[in-house]
This record gives C-alpha cells, sequence and structure tokens, in this order.
C-alpha cells in the first residue's frame, strides 16, 4: 500500500535518522526532540542520553561562528529547554554537562596550544592531550578532569591576562602543559570554594585601582562566556568537540557492556541473585557472570509496569525496561540457557526470600548527587528489605545516568504513570469510584545502597560525588542559571 | 579596609608561653572588638580580619618573619577564646592561603622562566615580589572578605531554600544566621511552610552562634512571624514529639570539623538524634570558611574549654546567664547523624568535608 | 476522485523515496455540526474550548503527530477564523511541525456530509487517510489498526474503511447515556455487519433488527454495545467517494456507515472494525464527555497527556503534592487548599479557599474563602470572596461577585458578570447578552433579578420545567444531547434580533421544549396541546407565538429523527418518514393553531410555513427538509392548498435566504399550479430521495 511504510511512530530510530539528515534544520530537530520527549516516545536514561548527545552534536556542528562562548551559550540554550521539557529524565541534562564541558576543556587547550605555539607548533601537540581516554579510564580521566578544573587562582590570572592583552603569551600561568604543576593543580578543584574566600582580587592586584564590582563574579565564572567569546576558536574546535561528544556516544552505547565486565569480580558461584525489572544493564551484566559461574537469579516481576519485559527476560528475551528499542540488540541468550537457574516471582514475595539471598543487583533510571537513586517502583522496598535482611545491594548505572543534581523535591522527580496498567479503564465502575496511582519510580536513599558499580568500576556511595566532579564542571551544574526565552 | 580599633590596646605583651615574637597588637582584643561590633561576622571571618590586622600593624617582613608573627598570633587567639575551634577555621584558611600561594606562584615563575626561555630569576626573588604582592592584596581588601562571607551565607539560603517545599514543616533550633537567611528567603519566595523553633530553655550564654549581641533566641521566630510565617516555640523537652510532625531539621553550625561532624549549640546533637531516629533528614548550613582541620570522635575531643557536668550533693541555685563565662556549651554532632550539608558551593555530603580540607593542607 | 498510488507493496522498499506519497494524511473535522457544546460555542468553535487549560483541538493533534500523520487537514465549519488563527499561531504550523503540512479548510458545511463531499472536490487527498473528530483525546498507538488496514487493503479494495473502537465495560463515564451505539461484527474478518443506535429513555429503539442472512453467512458475530466510539477512522480515498456517491449521507454512522452496510450487496463496500482494549481514547462530545474526561486526563489514563506533560508551547505544569499540577507563578495563600485540581500561572487564590479536584485557567483571580469543587473554570475569570462553586463551567473572563453560590450544572458563558449574593441554580446557564428587554419572569430569585438590570444579564432558568432537566450539563444522567438547548441557541442567538423585538423569548424557550419534550416521550397531542395552553394563558403569550414554538419543536424532533446520531433516542430514518411520522402523529397541535380554515385570506397558514421556512434556514438540507413538510401539510391537509400558494406568494418569504431555501419546493408549487388545472395526482418526491 502507498502508505505502508512511511508511517512509523516516531521513536529514537526516527529521530537519531532525522537528525542526522541536513535537509531538517536545528531549530526544528530540537522541537522534534523536544515534542518526542514530552509523547515520552523517546523515554528511558540511554535513549534520552543518546538522543541528547545527537542533538548536541547536530547543534555544534550547526553553529556558523567558530566563537566558543557562543558555541557554549547556543548548546546552553538548547539543553535547557530539552531539560525543561522532560525534567525527570536527568540524563539528558547529564549530557547537557558533559558536551559543555568538552567544549570548554577543548577552549582551554586551545588556549592553551595558541600560547605554546610561540615556542612549538601546537597542533600536533593535540593527539597527546589525554582527554580521548576520559571515557575509558576511570584514572585517567580523574586526574585529567581535575587538572582542568584547575585553581581559582589560575583562572583569575587569565581573566586578568585577557584584559591586558599585551601580556598574552610568556607570562601566561601555566596549566596542563606543565606536567610538574601536577601536584599543584591536582589538588585544585575544591580548593576553589574555601580559597575563593581570599583568592580572587589577586588577579586584580597589579591595578590596585580595582572597582568592588569587579569582586562579583565567581570563581567559577572566570571562564565565562564573554572572557571565552574574545577568544576565537583554532578552526578545529569544532571538530575537535564533535570528536568529543562521539566519545559520549560510544560511551553510552557501551556503558553496559563494560560495567559487565566487572560481574565476575561480583557474582560468585552458587550465588544467590535477586534482582528486579528487566534492565539491560542487569541483564548483561548478568549474563556475562553465567559465562563463567552457576548461580541462581531470583526476579522480581515489576509488576505492573514492567512484568511483561521481565517475564520476556527471564525467558531470554530482553526488550529493555524503559529504555525500549535502544541499540536493538537481540543478543540475548536466555540466563536459563546459559545455566543460570531463574525463579521468578511476584514483587511481594521479596521480603519472605530475603533471608536466602545473597545480593541484591538492581538497575537504575538515574542516580542522584548525594548517592540516593530514582529506580524502577518497587525497588525501595527491594533495598529496604535488604537492609533488614543485611544482604548488599550494588546497584548498576552508567556514568551517564549520575547526575549532579541534588534531589530538593523527590516529587518532582517522581513519575506518575498510566492507571490503566493497575485497573483496565474499562472497568468503569471502578475508574469512577476510585482513585488510581501508578507511580513509576521509586526513590532509593543513599543508605541502602551498599555498592555502585558503573562503567568506571565499583564505587561506594560516598565516593559518587568525586565521580560528579570528575565529569562535570561546576560552573554548568546549574543548567537553570541559563536564560532561555 | 578596617579601621582599627577604636582604642588602641596597650602594648602588653601577652603572658603566653608559646609567644616566641611579641605581637603589636593584643589580637585577642582586636577579635572580640570585630565580633562586638559586626553582629553578622562569623567567628573564622573575625580571627582572619584580626590578623590582616595584625600584618597592617607589622613592618613587612621576610616571608618567614610574617609567618610566625601570624603562626604566635594565632596560638594567642587559640588560647584566649575558650571555643577555639571556629576561629581556628579562619587562621588555617589565612595561613595556607598564603602558604599555597607562594608555591603555586614561584612555580608559576618557574614555569614561565622555562617556557620563555628568558628572566632567569631565582625562586626567592620571585617570592619575596609575590609576598609582597599577596600582603598588599589582602591589606587592601579585607572588606572584601569580610563582604564574601556575608555573600557566602546568602548562596547558601538559595540552594538550601529548596529544601523548603510548599506545605512542609520545618524544624530549627538555635539562632544561626543562616538557617534565618534560609527561612527568610523561602518565605519571601512565597513557600508556605510553617516553622517549628527548639528554644532553649535554658539560656546558654556564650552558646550556639558567635557575634550575636545578647540578642534574644526568639529573633529568628519574630522575624518570620512577621513575614507571615507560622512558627510553633517548643521547649528542646518537645523535640521528640515535635518531630512527628515534621518534614525535615535545618541547622546551623559553628564548626564543621574534618569527618563532616558539626560542632553547634548546645541541642544540636540532640536534635540530630532525635530525628535520626524518627527518620527525618538533618540538614546543616555552614559557610565552607568554617571547614576546619579537628578531628574529634566526640564531643570530649573538642578542643574546647567546655563546662563538665556538674555533680553536686547539695542544692544550689542555678546558674545565670552571664556566669560560667569563658566555658561554651557547644556539642557535637557526628557525621552519620548529618543528611547533608549546604555550603555556598552546593549541597554537600559529610564525606566530602575531609576533602575539600585535604585539599587546602596538601 | 483522486487516482490512487498504484504501487502496492512494491512500495515498501524504498520508503525515503516516495514520502510524498507514502505520508499518512489526517482529515480533522474541527466542527461538530452539532451544538451539544452549545452555549459555549457561540464563542468560540468547540475545538478551542479548554479542556484543563488546552485547547481541545491540541489533543487531536497531539494524538495524529503520535500516529505518525504526515499531512493534516483541518476542517472548519463555524468560527473557522478563530480556528485558523490559533493553528497559524501554535506549534503545529511552525517549522518544527511534526507534520509536513497542515491546512486549515474553512466551509460553508452544514453537516459532515457537506464537508466530506466538499472534500472530495478539493481532491487533497492521495492516500489512505485518518478522519477524526476535533475533539479526540487519545495516547492509543494505531499503528497496528494501520497495518491491519493496509493488509486488508492489499486483499481487497473494497475494504475501505477501519473504525477504531475503544472497549469498554458497561456504565463507563466516557460512554454517552443517551444512545449507545451498537456494532454488529464478525470478530474472524473483523468486520462491521451491522450499526445500529439505541436509546435508553422512552422512544428509542431497543430492537437490533438483523438480517437473517447476517446469521447465515457469517460464522461467528458479536454484538457488542461495550465499545466507545471515538470517531478514529482509518479510511481509503474511495471513502471519499462514498460520500460523494451518496448525497444523503449526512452523519457519519448514521448515514454513511449503515449506508454503506446496507449497499454491501450492491457494492461489496466492507467496513472493519479495530477494538483496542488497553490504551485510552475518548472523545469530548457533550458536556458530559467533557467532565468525564477532564477527570480522566487528570487521573492519567491518557498518559503521557498530562497535564505534567506540558504538550503545548508555553505550559508549565509540575505536578505536586496532593496530586495538584501548577504552572508557574501561582499564588496560593497560606491556608489555602488545594487538592487534585490543576492551576494556571499567574493565578491566584486566597486564603482558607478549598479548591478540589477542578480546573482553574490562566490569570484567574480568586477569593478568600471560595469553595470550588468539580468545577471548570476557565482563563480569567474573577471570583470573590467566599463564593461555592459546584460542578460548573465557568468561561473566560467572567466574573462571580461575592458570596455567590452557582450549583452543580451551571453553565458560566464567557464574559458574564454574576453580581454578590447571586445564586445559579442546578443546570441553567447565565451569559452576557446585549439584548436588554429580556427579563427572566422565571424562577429568578429576587437578587438576580437585580442583577439583571445592573449588569446587563440576562437570566434563564429553563430548568424550571422539569421536563428540561436533560439540559444538565455535567451531572444529568439524562442525555448527551440537549435538544433545548439547541433551540435556545436559535432562538435566542440565530435569529434575527428586529424579527424576535417584542417576543416573549421565555415563552418560546420554555413552550419548545416542552412541546418536544412531549413529542419525544410520545406523549398524545392533547397532553400537549394541554400544557401548551396553559403555559401560553399563564404568560399571555399570542398565537404566533405558539405556532412559533410548535413549529419549532417539530424541526428538532425531526432533525432528531434523521440524525439520530445525536441520540435523541429512536433510530435514523429517512427525512421523508421523519416529516410523515410527525406530522401525522401532531397533526392535531398544528389544526389547533391555525384558525383559518374557513377565511380567505389563510393567514395563519402562510404564518406556519413562514416560520418553518425559517426555521428550516439554519438545518442540514434544509430545503429539502422544506419540502417535505410543505409536501405533507398539504397531503394531510392541514394547510389547505390556498394557503400554500399565498405562501409562496408572500414577499416575506422570497428575500435573500429565504428564497434559497425554498427553491427546491418550487416543483411542487408547480406541481400544485398545475394540478389545480388537470386534477391530476402525482408522485414527486420520488426524484427527491
Amino acid at each position: 500500500m502507498p502508505a505502508a511504510t512511511g508511517v512509523t511512530a516516531p521513536s529514537l530510530t526516527t529521530f537519531t535518522r532525522s537528525v542526522r539528515s541536513k535537509g531538517i534544520s536545528v531549530e526544528s530537530s530540537t522541537d522534534n526532540l523536544i515534542s518526542l520527549l514530552k509523547r515520552r516516545q523517546i523515554r528511558g536514561s540511554q535513549a534520552c542520553a543518546i538522543a541528547t548527545a545527537y542533538l548536541l552534536r547536530r547543534v555544534v556542528e550547526s553553529v556558523k561562528v567558530t566563537d566558543v562562548g557562543r558555541l557554549i551559550e547556543r548548546v546552553q540554550q538548547v539543553g535547557q529547554r530539552l531539560v525543561s521539557a522532560q525534567p525527570r529524565e536527568l540524563a539528558i541534562g547529564n549530557i547537557v554537562r558533559r558536551v559543555l564541558g568538552v567544549i570548554r576543556e577543548e577552549a582551554e587547550e586551545d588556549r592553551e596550544g595558541e600560547t605554546s605555539g610561540y615556542s612549538d607548533a601546537g597542533t600536533d601537540s593535540r593527539p597527546h592531550t589525554p582527554r580521548n581516554q576520559d571515557v575509558r579510564s576511570p584514572e585517567h580521566s580523574t586526574i585529567l578532569s581535575r587538572s582542568f578544573t584547575s585553581s581559582p587562582l589560575r583562572h583569575g590570572e587569565k581573566d586578568e591576562q585577557v584584559e591586558a592583552p599585551g601580556q598574552w603569551g610568556p607570562q601566561r600561568p601555566p596549566l596542563l602543559t606543565s606536567h610538574a604543576s601536577y601536584a599543584v593543580t591536582n589538588t585544585a578543584p575544591t580548593v576553589t570554594s574555601m580559597f575563593s574566600l581570599l583568592s580572587q582580587p589577586i588577579s586584580n592586584f597589579p591595578s590596585p585601582t580595582t572597582s568592588p564590582g569587579s569582586q562579583s563574579p565567581g570563581i567559577h565564572q572566570s571562564l565565562s562566556s564573554q572572557t571565552l567569546s574574545n577568544i576565537t576558536a583554532a578552526k578545529d574546535l569544532k571538530a575537535e568537540v564533535v570528536e568529543g561528544i562521539q566519545e559520549i556516544l560510544e560511551e553510552l552505547t557501551q556503558a553496559d557492556d563494560q560495567i559487565a565486565g566487572y560481574a565476575l569480580e561480583h557474582i560468585h558461584s552458587n550465588e544467590v541473585i535477586l534482582t528486579h525489572t528487566s534492565s539491560v544493564t542487569v541483564q548483561k551484566f548478568l549474563l556475562k557472570a553465567a559465562t563463567k559461574r552457576k548461580f541462581t537469579v531470583i526476579h522480581a516481576e515489576a509488576y505492573p509496569n514492567n512484568h511483561e519485559a521481565t517475564h520476556a527476560a527471564a525467558v531470554g528475551n530482553v526488550r529493555g525496561d524503559f529504555d525500549e528499542d535502544i541499540g536493538a540488540e537481540k543478543f540475548q541468550k536466555a540466563l536459563t540457557a546459559a545455566g543460570v537457574t531463574v525463579v521468578l516471582i511476584p514483587d511481594s514475595a521479596v521480603f519472605a526470600l530475603m533471608s536466602r539471598i545473597n545480593k541484591v543487583i538492581l538497575g537504575t533510571h538515574v542516580v542522584l548527587a548525594n548517592g540516593g537513586l530514582v529506580a524502577a517502583a518497587g525497588a525501595k522496598a527491594i533495598a529496604k528489605a535488604a537492609k533488614v535482611h543485611a544482604t548488599p545491594v550494588v546497584v548498576l548505572s552508567g556514568v551517564y545516568k549520575l547526575s549532579p543534581v541534588y534531589p530538593f523535591d523527590m516529587d518532582s522527580l517522581m513519575e506518575n504513570g498510566d492507571p490503566s496498567k493497575v485497573i483496565g479503564y474499562d472497568d468503569g465502575g471502578f475508574v469512577d469510584k476510585v482513585k488510581i496511582e501508578n507511580p513509576l519510580f521509586d526513590y532509593v536513599p543513599v543508605e541502602l545502597v551498599n555498592l555502585y558499580i558503573t562503567n568506571l568500576g565499583g564505587h561506594a556511595p560516598s565516593y559518587l560525588h568525586c565521580i560528579i566532579d570528575d565529569h562535570y564542571r561546576p560552573e554548568d551544574i546549574d543548567l537553570d542559571k541559563v536564560d532561555v526565552y | 579596609m578596617l579601621t582599627p580599633p577604636p582604642e588602641e590596646p596597650p602594648t602588653t605583651p601577652p603572658s603566653n608561653p608559646h609567644e616566641n615574637t611579641s605581637l603589636p597588637i593584643d589580637i585577642t582584643q582586636t577579635y572580640n572588638h570585630l565580633l562586638h561590633t559586626d553582629p553578622l561576622l562569623t567567628h573564622p571571618i573575625a580571627a582572619i580580619e584580626s590578623l590582616i590586622t595584625l600584618l597592617s600593624t607589622s613592618p613587612a617582613g621576610t616571608i618567614s618573619e610574617t609567618l610566625a608573627l601570624l603562626s604566635s598570633a594565632t596560638n594567642t587567639l587559640k588560647t584566649t577564646i575558650p571555643n577555639p575551634i571556629p576561629l581556628s577555621a579562619g587562621t588555617d584558611l589565612f595561613q595556607r592561603y598564603i602558604i599555597s600561594t607562594l608555591q603555586s606562584r614561584s612555580s608559576s615563575h618557574d614555569h614561565n622562566a622555562r617556557g620563555g626561555g628568558k628572566g632567569k630569576r631565582n625562586h626567592y626573588q620571585g617570592g619575596v615580589e609575590d609576598f609582597r604582592a599577596i600582603r598588599a592584596h589582602l591589606l587592601a581588601n579585607s572588606r572584601l572578605f569580610v563582604q564574601r562571607a556575608k555573600e557566602a551565607r546568602g548562596k547558601i539560603a538559595r540552594v538550601a531554600r529548596k529544601f523548603v517545599r510548599d506545605g512542609s514543616v520545618v524544624m530549627t533550633c538555635g539562632r544561626s544566621r543562616v538557617v534565618a537567611a534560609t527561612l527568610k528567603a523561602a518565605a519571601e519566595e512565597g513557600v508556605r511552610f510553617r516553622v517549628v523553633y527548639a528554644e532553649d530553655s535554658y539560656s546558654y550564654p556564650s552558646s550556639i552562634s558567635a557575634g550575636t549581641t545578647g540578642s534574644k533566641t526568639t529573633d529568628v521566630v519574630g522575624e518570620l512571624r512577621a513575614r507571615g510565617v507560622p512558627v510553633a516555640v517548643i521547649p528542646f523537652a518537645g523535640v521528640a514529639t515535635a518531630l512527628g510532625e515534621t518534614d525535615f531539621v535545618i541547622v546551623g553550625a559553628e564548626s564543621v570539623v574534618e569527618n563532616g561532624g558539626v560542632v553547634s549549640g548546645m541541642g544540636t546533637y540532640q536534635m540530630g538524634l532525635l530525628a535520626k531516629s524518627a527518620g527525618r533528614p538533618f540538614y546543616v548550613g555552614a559557610e565552607s570558611h568554617k571547614f576546619v582541620r579537628v578531628f574529634p570522635l566526640d564531643w570530649g575531643d573538642l578542643p574546647v574549654r567546655r563546662r563538665g557536668l556538674d555533680f553536686r550533693i547539695e542544692e544550689k541555685e542555678r546558674r545565670g546567664v552571664g556566669e560560667g563565662e569563658g566555658e561554651v556549651d557547644v556539642d557535637f554532632t557526628p557525621p552519620e547523624l548529618i543528611t547533608a550539608i549546604v555550603t555556598e558551593n552546593g549541597v554537600q555530603t559529610p564525606s566530602a568535608v575531609s576533602e575539600e580540607l585535604i585539599k587546602i593542607w596538601y | 476522485m483522486p487516482p490512487k498510488n498504484p504501487k502496492g507493496a512494491k512500495a515498501k522498499q524504498n520508503p525515503q523515496e516516495d514520502q510524498r506519497e507514502d505520508s499518512l494524511q489526517a482529515v480533522v473535522l474541527a466542527d461538530s455540526f452539532e451544538t451539544r457544546f452549545a452555549p459555549f460555542t457561540f464563542d468560540r468553535p468547540r475545538c478551542l474550548l479548554p479542556l484543563v487549560n488546552t485547547p481541545l483541538i491540541e489533543y487531536t493533534l497531539e494524538f495524529l503527530a503520535n500516529a505518525g500523520v504526515q499531512e493534516v487537514f483541518v476542517y472548519c465549519g463555524s468560527h473557522a477564523d478563530q480556528v485558523e488563527e490559533y493553528i497559524n499561531d501554535s506549534k503545529w504550523t511552525s517549522k518544527s511541525s511534526p507534520f509536513r503540512a497542515l491546512k486549515v479548510l474553512k466551509s460553508t458545511a452544514t453537516s459532515v456530509g457537506e464537508a466530506m463531499r466538499n472534500l472530495d472536490n478539493l481532491d487533497l487527498i492521495t492516500g489512505d487517510f485518518l478522519l477524526v473528530s476535533g475533539d479526540v483525546i487519545s495516547n492509543m498507538n494505531l499503528e497496528p489498526a494501520l497495518v491491519k488496514h493496509r493488509a486488508r487493503r492489499e486483499k481487497s479494495k473494497d475494504a475501505i474503511m477501519t473504525m477504531v473502537l475503544r472497549e469498554t465495560g458497561v456504565g463507563h463515564r466516557t460512554k454517552s447515556k443517551g444512545s449507545r451505539p451498537v456494532f454488529v461484527i464478525d470478530p474472524v474478518a473483523e468486520r462491521c455487519l451491522h450499526y445500529e443506535e439505541m436509546g435508553h429513555r422512552r422512544g428509542g429503539s431497543r430492537y437490533v433488527s438483523l438480517d437473517p442472512e447476517l446469521l447465515t453467512s457469517h460464522g461467528e458475530i458479536e454484538v457488542r454495545d461495550d465499545l466507545i466510539d471515538c470517531r478514529i477512522d482509518i479510511c481509503a480515498v474511495d471513502v471519499l467517494a462514498q460520500w460523494s456517491d451518496n448525497f444523503d449521507f449526512q452523519s457519519l454512522r448514521k448515514s454513511f456507515l449503515r449506508g454503506v452496510l446496507k449497499d454491501y450487496e450492491t457494492y461489496g463496500k466492507t467496513i472493519h472494525t479495530y477494538v483496542v482494549t488497553d490504551q485510552y481514547a475518548a472523545r469530548v462530545k457533550s458536556l458530559r464527555a467533557y467532565d468525564a474526561v477532564s477527570k480522566d486526563v487528570l487521573g492519567r489514563w491518557a498518559y503521557p497527556i498530562c497535564p505534567d506533560s506540558n504538550l503545548v508551547r508555553g505550559q508549565s505544569y509540575r505536578l505536586g503534592a496532593g496530586k495538584v499540577y501548577k504552572e508557574d507563578r501561582v499564588m496560593l495563600g497560606r491556608t489555602t487548599d488545594v487538592k487534585r485540581s490543576v492551576i494556571g500561572s499567574d493565578t491566584r487564590i486566597g486564603d482558607g479557599s478549598t479548591i478540589t479536584g477542578s480546573t482553574v485557567g490562566r490569570g484567574c483571580n480568586i477569593g478568600k474563602n471560595v469553595t470550588i469543587d468539580g468545577a471548570y473554570i476557565w482563563d480569567d475569570v474573577v471570583v470573590e470572596d467566599g463564593s461555592i462553586i459546584r460542578q460548573a463551567i465557568i468561561a473566560s473572563r467572567s466574573s462571580i461577585g461575592k458570596g455567590c453560590k452557582i450549583e452543580h450544572g451551571a453553565l458560566i458563558m464567557f464574559g458574564a458578570h454574576l453580581t454578590q449574593d447571586s445564586s445559579v441554580s442546578a443546570n441553567s446557564w447565565i451569559t452576557r447578552d446585549d439584548n436588554k428587554d429580556h427579563n427572566s419572569n422565571q424562577d429568578s430569585d429576587d437578587s438576580d433579578a437585580s442583577s439583571v438590570g445592573s449588569s446587563r444579564l440576562i437570566y434563564q432558568s429553563p430548568s424550571a420545567s422539569s421536563s428540561l432537566s436533560s439540559i444538565s450539563t455535567l451531572a444529568s444522567s439524562e442525555d448527551d444531547l440537549e435538544p433545548p438547548r439547541d433551540m435556545l441557541r436559535r432562538s435566542s442567538f440565530r435569529s434575527d434580533p428586529s424579527d424576535d423585538a417584542g417576543e416573549n423569548r421565555d415563552f418560546h424557550v420554555e413552550a419548545t421544549a416542552s412541546i418536544l419534550d412531549g413529542l419525544q416521550k410520545n406523549d398524545l397531542s392533547d397532553t400537549i396541546m394541554l400544557e401548551l395552553n396553559g403555559y401560553r394563558m399563564s404568560t399571555n403569550a399570542s398565537q404566533h407565538e405558539v405556532r412559533k414554538a410548535v413549529v419549532a419543536a417539530f424541526m428538532k424532533r425531526i432533525s432528531n429523527l434523521i440524525c439520530g446520531d445525536n441520540a435523541s433516542g429512536s433510530g435514523s430514518m429517512s427525512m421523508r418518514e421523519a416529516v410523515k411520522e410527525v406530522f401525522t402523529r401532531y397533526r392535531a397541535l398544528i389544526e389547533r393553531t391555525t384558525f383559518d380554515k374557513d377565511a380567505e385570506g389563510k393567514v395563519d397558514q402562510v404564518d406556519f410555513l413562514m416560520l418553518v421556512q425559517k426555521e428550516v434556514l439554519w438545518r442540514p438540507n434544509g430545503d429539502q427538509l422544506l419540502l417535505f413538510v410543505a409536501k405533507e401539510v398539504y397531503d394531510m391537509d392541514i394547510i389547505e392548498e390556498d394557503g400554500v400558494l399565498q405562501w409562496w406568494d408572500d414577499p416575506r418569504s422570497q428575500e435573500g435566504e429565504m428564497g434559497k431555501v425554498r427553491e427546491l419546493t418550487e416543483q411542487f408549487i408547480t406541481f400544485l399550479k398545475e394540478a389545480e388545472e388537470d386534477e391530476e395526482s402525482e408522485e414527486e418526491d420520488d426524484d427527491e430521495d
């Protein structure tokens, strides 16, 4: 039939296809994504993150001016709109912040390149910059991001340098070029906060006539767009940023496999593992472990929002929890086929069985700055039961799900789903008389979690804030600051 | 620039055994005077101000002379003030700032010397120049520091205000200006919330928040009520009961110690314990300059002159206000009772405090 | 008819290349050609009325975007300019619109049938298309239905339409209580075999008459009345041709569906059904459904179509504690209690007010100690202190004075003002009226009367008569269609004001309603007459007014019988049957209001026909109706030949619109004139069918 194929309901797949086509303007791609998010046609952390990354890549590519300030501003604007379109998908904001971080980092490197270009050709030093490893090796990224966060004093000085262009070059303070300075810079990022009290005007000290007004910008804004706009980036900045986004995308698709890589360290033979929902991350993790070990998986069915997928997962047909249709990996070999004993239980049986369980492994929707997590409804009950029985709770989460947002208002992060999953809409009498609620998420407080496993490895919950520090620039944490309209 | 105290203190060197350099001014008196004249000043800032005043009255010497001068003044302060923990946050920060700035600047010169291939200045010279510059900067900007410290409070209020949701019931105690600013900010925002204020029936004189010039405990209460926020005032004995109707607790702190615990007005610990057992979040608002490098495990470890338990076998009239001068009524709330610490840099977990501190010390 | 894309299944291979042809089109009927949302629809088209603070059409377009529709035609009748303006301003026509094209088609069509025929002429539809009305709310995934439809089309070109139906249990709140559609379905072929509408009340048909052949020719058939018909149809282009071929098709279901099914033997066209069992679909077809669907949206049944999805540009709803959706900049008093409600931005609500299960629009100002329970308050409404509002609809820009009491089912029109301490009784409505000279003499307490004078209000309270309980909008369980309201619409708003001047409008409203009710209940004409006479005496109405009411009621009844769509109970009849039915049964009513049988100048008879003519002006196919009525009254000898001819020659009946509407009747008159000469009797009406 004529209309046979043209009409597919919009989804992540259609979006990623359309965002790549040059025929569609960035503006309409943005609006398109916004409506997809609002209509929940793209949902789930991974799908949202991927869509955001694709869109931002397109945004970066399309920005005509090669001016860093404008670029940052543009990404902030788009990011802000996406975030407000679907404030509960924190992964969107995470990716926006990551991309902003990439841009800032590239901009800094560029300036670095320019100044060091005095002595040697700047461009060929680029391959040595360890930025790319950010994604892959935790140790490296830690060092790196710490170093790029740098000391406030330095930023301060930079400000001054920019204001007095005559002093460019020779007097620039060292940033990343000197390995010798690592010792100092390494300690820098949070010193920021404490020393900032005393520090900043030092940048102005050569000109004692400093007006009191100059004190106001916080240290974090020292790399403000205004400053940056003075520096027109090198030609390849855009390409670098796009490459950076590409790496984020790779990270997004690889995260699950990377997490699964740690499976053998955590799952031992003959253990009894409890899990919940059909999270792809968890399934891959368990499958990986099943390659070497024999163990038992008790699967809570996650009624009513995810039980069908969970049932399917039990027989090796993972469709993903909320993260449907990403990757479209039909990699599945059933756990049972891998020699794992799978037991499916209703959620209500969790407590009763908990005493026999060695480990609880949960997937999550998002991990918050305080280490608490927003996971599929039912997760809290499981975590709480585990606490009572002193069963360790392990949470699997890609770094992209780790959000620097502090959960001030839990309610606003919880989403209420479709009540017809609980009671069919056809039951007229019921619907009229009884209010039906179907929350999709649970907030699991940090004290119920024993271990987080991200694609960087296992972390104690109290260590999460370090990973957050490493991945997000403090100046980007509050995206709301940007005025969009 | 801060005007020096009106009456120039007599230059009697305090008879402190630790002393090895004589101080040009009475640092303790300067400190107390500062606190007295500006009720909004925090202890650490007052300490920093005092040290700057000291620097301004002493001739610029070598780096090591100055450092020695500063450390002796610090010691004097620490020994004469009953609760030296808050002020030591300030003095430590000041000292570390000077040292690490010198270090980093010298390394920067170092680098430039290498990178630019010119200007073979020696380290020490560069250091001296920088030191003068730093000193000049510090002297010129002391007002600014005070102002920043106060701005920090505003920033905390802006962050912590988000905890106060429409319809929530907030419990607090003490006279923390951070908490007061937070609640006022929320009230001005139009958030509809109520406050349970635990009042100290037994008035502790010099406790809770520094710099409060004899203001009544109910200052916060009055201010909130003036803004239309319903406040219930309860005695401390009623905290456990009232917690049932409370959504969360927020308190201020005098100091935040290295393990993330806080030193705060008497009663805070108790409230923390009760909040924990009632399952209510317990937030602490504190500027990051209140972070201090001490590591107490419990109240007994606190390096303060504290009022011990007064066991008696005969009746005695209750001690009135003003009595027991030189003793402080603070307690120590261990980190495990604290949900989060709100600083001007955002909301942090208690475990993040040590990292901040480590970063300025190492 | 545009040529269909002949490629068939092969086209699947390269979707990119044929995107043009592949695109799914949709036709939105923004005008329902009904009056159920009167009186709101006098000022605003139905599709722009807000449901949970979002114009209805947004939901429909959202649904279409969800289904992956590429091209949309919005078909407007009344208030087309407003619709066009709204749409041109919305995200749907912006560059980033999910639709490749969105066209607003303005037309003067007065029925679905005309609209469809018009559409066929325009030649816009190139392939399969979705036909929905502008008031559908659904989160349905249409893909499976489309796939099935296409599969069927591939097998047979005669499968021209798939109706998407939502299964529900018995007695559901979104279901129409007035009439229940009954679908007879072959579950194997998913084919609709028969369609009937059944009424609850007396007079409505209670039987489904099946062609016995159906039973023998189908292995299995289902007779279902548990399906909500949301009027979501997947149509092939042939559907338009069907409409064009059958000029008498007026409504979607009653005439089109039944017509096509009836002609199955002849043309072999089949119509299929797709029954949805999960997901949400509803149509805001009446005020009662408005209430039910609002509740559903608040209860998140249409998830993700919820207020906090902020589907419309500029919305900023967040779901907070107590299931309250609030936009930014909502100011609540400290002791304001809000539960399960939606509140738009810039609205302030004073201390001590309680709001439960309600929707409050943007920019409203609600005073202190106001109680609002289950009400729908649109934008920019002012409610002063101490008022109580129960399940009512308060339209935009109206204001409610202090201490008012508004009972359930009341409707407050755009821009109306209620003065202090007024009270509005259940199921009545208040409108701003510029004709000052009408006063309420019914059932309005003193305070209201005063408000009429001072604030140029007209307060109409038709609920005085118990027969009018069906005016009830929200709480009434009676009917979706409120026939009396329709009359109100015509009498008080559509009629030429000069014409109406001096008439006792309230009499007309009341009398019409009462007659109609009698007609619907199949009361004896004597009973109706008795009531009417009593009423006439008490209000001192003229015979002309009585006639006018009778005519109005008759016409309404006839149109109900024809387009039973609106379901006042009975099945559909052809126009001729309907006219005959009504006039035969109630001829006495006319006879007793015309007193000039023996007079030379047939003033009353002329007046009667004139009234009929005026009445049909506003009706779909009025010209046909006029012809049938004229013929019928003549045949039955209610009106004599002289009367008819005198009417025909009356200059009043020849002017402008009036002239147009009687064009069809001309042949009848010619026939009469000839008959006068030839004394022949003739069957003329055959060509009319």
